[in-house]
């Protein structure tokens, strides 16, 4: 398979010192975002998630199993990350690379073990039935920031999601399909978000927020901060990299929660405005159909 | 050509080194080898393939069952030199065991007539997966086929292939894999609530039995997909499953020792695949090109042909319209509407000589 | 629910792929990236043509036998349609992801399937065409594709055009068919219980509804008229799809 091109020698000075000059070549603020935009689809759990040119599909999607033996009392909860050659001819199938290593770490830390997800309430009879809940994540365009979009999208489509209602009658598990009881959303505790900065200069002093592809690129260092709205820190990873002072990652991190305020507000937004779309008329007709059989 | 196709004579001078025996000469180069054999230069000669079938000739079938003696109906198929054997093993469910499991979905069904029986079995067959097959080329049945490789796409497709026909054909009752339980009363109770008794007697589905189909191909020789098919049917015409009844005081199914009840299989479907010879290997333009439909066709024109069908028909039903249960083409476009039509008399003669080949 | 009846396109979706394009119909909403024609790997390698790889990546789950199906289908069918020749010992890589597909209410779908999804084959297929014309890759004709299915209801045979989920559970047969842009068939995929009869019956459907011809300027009335009973006209969306693309390209001229 052909190897991504590195940028020239020329291009990356260029971008190097540009940004000592304070300017990027979009000509964004260095602390500011290229505009997010999330497509809910007509499926519960379906979030299209654009930063700019990087594109990001999230699918959630439920299924029932078997608990895990060792953890009887907990539902099974996964994100699946493969980057496939659509992103790149560079990426191959059933072949990681680091970045989708990273990605999928990353996002295990943000989502999964800050127990964003009540995993608990998906285990339907102890040991013997519970919810798988899976996530798939499809990079579609990859221009830099992959993990701010990726885990934006995963966290909308787990927000989106609804699982197939269920009853318990003397010990009989019932499930019911979407024409017999409308399905019901996942229990969600909090919404973590990821804030990716990249550092450049000697000493990493100047700290750039989404960069793109070719930014990325040319970057010394980088750190993830995974955090919700309330401020509280799920995760943050510095792996490597140029040291960076301590004050600047402070600093960084009082910015990040003002962009995650920012994600968590829009994000509520789109799903208030998709619930009110599905709402019109649309649970009308399927009673209607319904009575037709 | 002629030069070429004449054998070496011992008497004969040292022929140039650019002379080349038949075997050699169609090794090198199949194509034109293939088209030669398929239209002689000398119009007396009947036109016909390398492995000396008309074009319109498949391969004698020959089904062997009950081989296998752990698995509950086996058979073996032979069609030229691809062998394929199968085996069917059924395995108990207990409906505990399926997560998805509803028990009020077939309660009603005897009320709404045949078609919403049968529509409801093909579900729940799906919905529980149980229906298994498996399909292995194995090493070395071919060149192609490696050791300790992930299966090949060709083994991919052709259990999807399977498993697709399986269900849409509805060859299997799912009556056959349930496993009924009438829960009995205490004789006092029997003698108190007679009136209750009706109620109470209503039987349930405590499991099912799950069919897994095992194909191992033993050899090789193109045309997978009718002889697996060949052998899924025989095989599951072959299988026998022991009785087995819920037992309530262990909670469990149990199986009774012995011959058991004979599998209930719907319907004959035989598979027949064609492939297409094309005249020019490599010329983009296909105008008022010749091309020949080749029946079974072997590995070798296999690798020559683009454009592929295969015709899956049930002439079992006795008088009337033959029924097509499949039928797929891809790769070209000479099969057009015509030719089509004229492909599925072909399968339905192909569907008399597999039947009659059939054990009963 | 807010199935589109109406197909809907976008060509260039994807910004760092050759050729894309997005494809919506009766629910099912495809992406597709093409690369190519671009390095072999050497065991694909072929000395007279490209080879051409097909993915498919549903949304949920990963790939599995159904896929590769899926795949191998599209393969020959795509080859034959696209110039090979032109391009020896080159790979042409078509990536379809998928992205929205209907559910069937009434059943609680399952991750892993193993039985043929018939209903996704004309927007994958669709999908792909689109893009390889994104993409520029040089083809002998371009194709589409439709599915049809024929259903039973209360004893009255119909024949239902994109068929829905539930449709397909409860149809007796259920048929693709794609046809090349000079009327040949060049994809047929049936399964269920059917006659030749009926097959032909099908097949004329699905022929009037990939093979209309490109309304001329007089005769606009009529064929407005005509695709109102007959369907989507597959062949000439695809054909305004490519002429409002190549118009927004050039409007600097």
């Amino acid at each position: 398979m052909p190897r991504e091109a590195e940028p020239s020698l020329n291009e990356k000075q260029f971008v190097i010192q540009a940004l000592q000059e304070n300017l990027r070549l979009d000509g964004r603020e260095l602390e500011q975002y290229r505009p997010l935009e999330l497509t809910l689809g007509d499926q519960y759990g379906v979030a299209d998630a654009t930063l700019g040119k990087t594109r990001v599909l999230a699918k959630a999607s439920a299924e029932l199993t078997v608990p895990y033996t060792d953890r009887p009392l907990d539902g099974i909860f996964t994100i699946a990350t493969e980057l496939s050659p659509m992103t790149s001819p560079a990426f191959e199938l059933n072949r990681p690379t680091e970045t989708e290593v990273l990605l999928s770490r990353l996002l295990e830390k943000t989502v999964r073990r800050s127990n964003a997800l009540d995993t608990e309430s998906l285990c339907l009879i102890a040991g013997q039935k519970c919810w798988s809940v899976r996530v798939d994540v499809h990079v579609l365009s990859h221009d830099g920031n992959l993990i701010d979009a990726a885990c934006f999208a995963v966290v909308s489509a787990l927000r989106h999601f609804k699982k197939p209602d269920t009853s318990m009658e003397g010990g009989v598990l019932t499930v019911y399909t979407a024409a017999e009881r409308e399905p019901v959303p996942l229990s969600w505790l909090h919404s973590p978000f990821c804030v990716t900065w990249s550092f450049y200069g000697e000493q990493g002093e100047i700290a750039v927020l989404d960069a793109t592809w070719l930014e990325e690129q040319v970057r010394v260092g980088s750190c993830t901060i995974s955090l919700n709205r309330h401020g509280e820190i799920c995760q943050i990873s510095k792996l490597g990299g140029t040291p960076v002072e301590a004050v600047a990652l402070l600093q960084c991190s009082a910015v990040s929660l003002t962009k995650v305020k920012e994600f968590s507000t829009y994000l509520d937004e789109k799903l208030a405005e998709d619930a009110k779309r599905r709402n019109k008329g649309g649970l009308l007709a399927e009673l209607s159909a319904e009575n037709d059989r | 050509m002629a030069t070429i196709s004449s054998a070496v004579g011992e008497d004969q001078p040292p022929q140039p080194s650019l002379t080349f025996t038949r075997p050699v000469f169609a090794k090198l180069s199949p194509h034109p080898y293939l088209l030669h054999t398929l239209s002689p230069s000398d119009p007396s000669v009947p036109s016909s393939r390398t492995n000396g079938r008309k074009p319109q000739e498949a391969r004698k079938i020959q089904i062997n069952t009950s081989s296998l003696s752990q698995a509950h109906g086996s058979a073996l198929v032979r069609t030229g030199d691809t062998t394929v054997i199968c085996g069917v093993r059924g395995e108990i469910l207990p409906v505990s065991s399926i997560p998805q499991f509803r028990a009020d979905q077939h309660k009603n069904y005897n009320y709404d007539g045949e078609d919403k029986r049968i529509e409801q079995g093909k579900k729940e067959l799906l919905e529980y997966d149980l229906l298994v097959p498996n399909i292995e080329l194995a090493t070395g049945c071919a060149p192609q086929f490696l050791p300790g490789v992930p299966p090949t796409t060709l083994a991919q497709t052709v259990s999807t292939r399977v498993y697709s026909l399986l269900h849409s054909a509805g060859i299997v009752d799912v009556e056959g894999l349930r496993v009924w339980y009438t829960p009995a009363k205490r004789d006092e109770d029997k003698m108190e609530e007679d009136d209750r008794e009706e109620e109470e007697l209503e039987p349930e589905v405590k499991g099912y039995w799950v069919l897994y189909i095992d194909l191992l191909f033993v050899s090789f020789d193109g045309n997978p997909f009718d002889a697996a098919w060949t052998a899924v049917m025989a095989a599951l015409r072959d299988t026998k499953l022991p009785n087995a009844r819920w037992d309530p005081d262990r909670e469990m199914v149990v199986c009774e020792k012995g011959e058991g009840k004979r599998l209930d299989v719907r319907g004959l479907p035989v598979a027949c695949s064609a492939a297409v010879f094309l005249e020019k290997e490599h010329a983009e333009d296909r105008e008022g090109d010749r091309h020949w439909i080749l029946l079974d066709p072997d590995r070798q024109e296999e690798g020559l042909c683009k454009e592929v069908i295969t015709a899956v028909v049930d002439c079992s039903g006795g008088q009337g319209e033959t029924k097509i249960r499949s039928l797929e083409k891809q790769g070209g476009t000479v099969l057009g509407r015509e030719l089509i039509r004229g492909f599925v008399g072909v399968a339905e003669e192909r569907w008399k000589e597999v039947a009659a080949e059939m054990p009963q | 629910m807010t199935a589109t009846s109406e197909p809907e396109a976008a060509l260039g979706v994807l910004p760092r792929a050759d050729g894309s394009a997005k494809y919506s119909h009766a629910g099912y909403t495809v992406t597709a990236a093409v690369n190519g024609p671009i390095e072999a790997q050497r065991k694909d390698e072929n000395p007279y043509e490209a080879h051409v790889d097909v993915i498919v990546r549903p949304a949920a789950g990963v790939g599995g036998t159904r896929e590769r199906h899926l795949e191998s289908i599209l393969q020959s069918s795509l080859s034959h349609i696209i110039l090979i020749k032109n391009f020896p010992r080159s790979l042409i890589q078509i990536v379809l992801q998928v992205e929205d597909s209907p559910e069937n209410d009434y059943v609680n779908t399952k991750l892993v399937q193993g039985n043929l999804n018939f209903a996704i084959m004309p927007a994958l297929f669709q999908t792909a065409v689109l893009a390889l014309l994104s993409a520029g890759v040089p083809m002998r004709a371009t194709a589409t594709a439709t599915a049809v299915a024929v259903v039973f209801h209360d004893g009255v045979k119909r024949t239902v055009v994109d068929p829905s989920p539930r449709e397909i559970e409860i149809a007796r047969s259920v048929h693709v068919l794609a046809f090349t842009s000079h009327d040949e068939l060049l994809l047929a995929e049936s399964e269920g219980d059917f006659i030749v009869k009926e097959w032909d019956e099908v097949y004329e459907t699905a022929k009037k509804i990939c093979c209309h011809s490109a309304p001329a300027d007089d005769g606009m009335q009529m064929a407005l008229d005509e695709e109102a009973a007959a369907g989507p006209d597959m062949r000439h969306f695809l054909r305004s799809t490519m002429e409002s693309k190549v118009a927004a390209d050039l409007y600097w001229k």
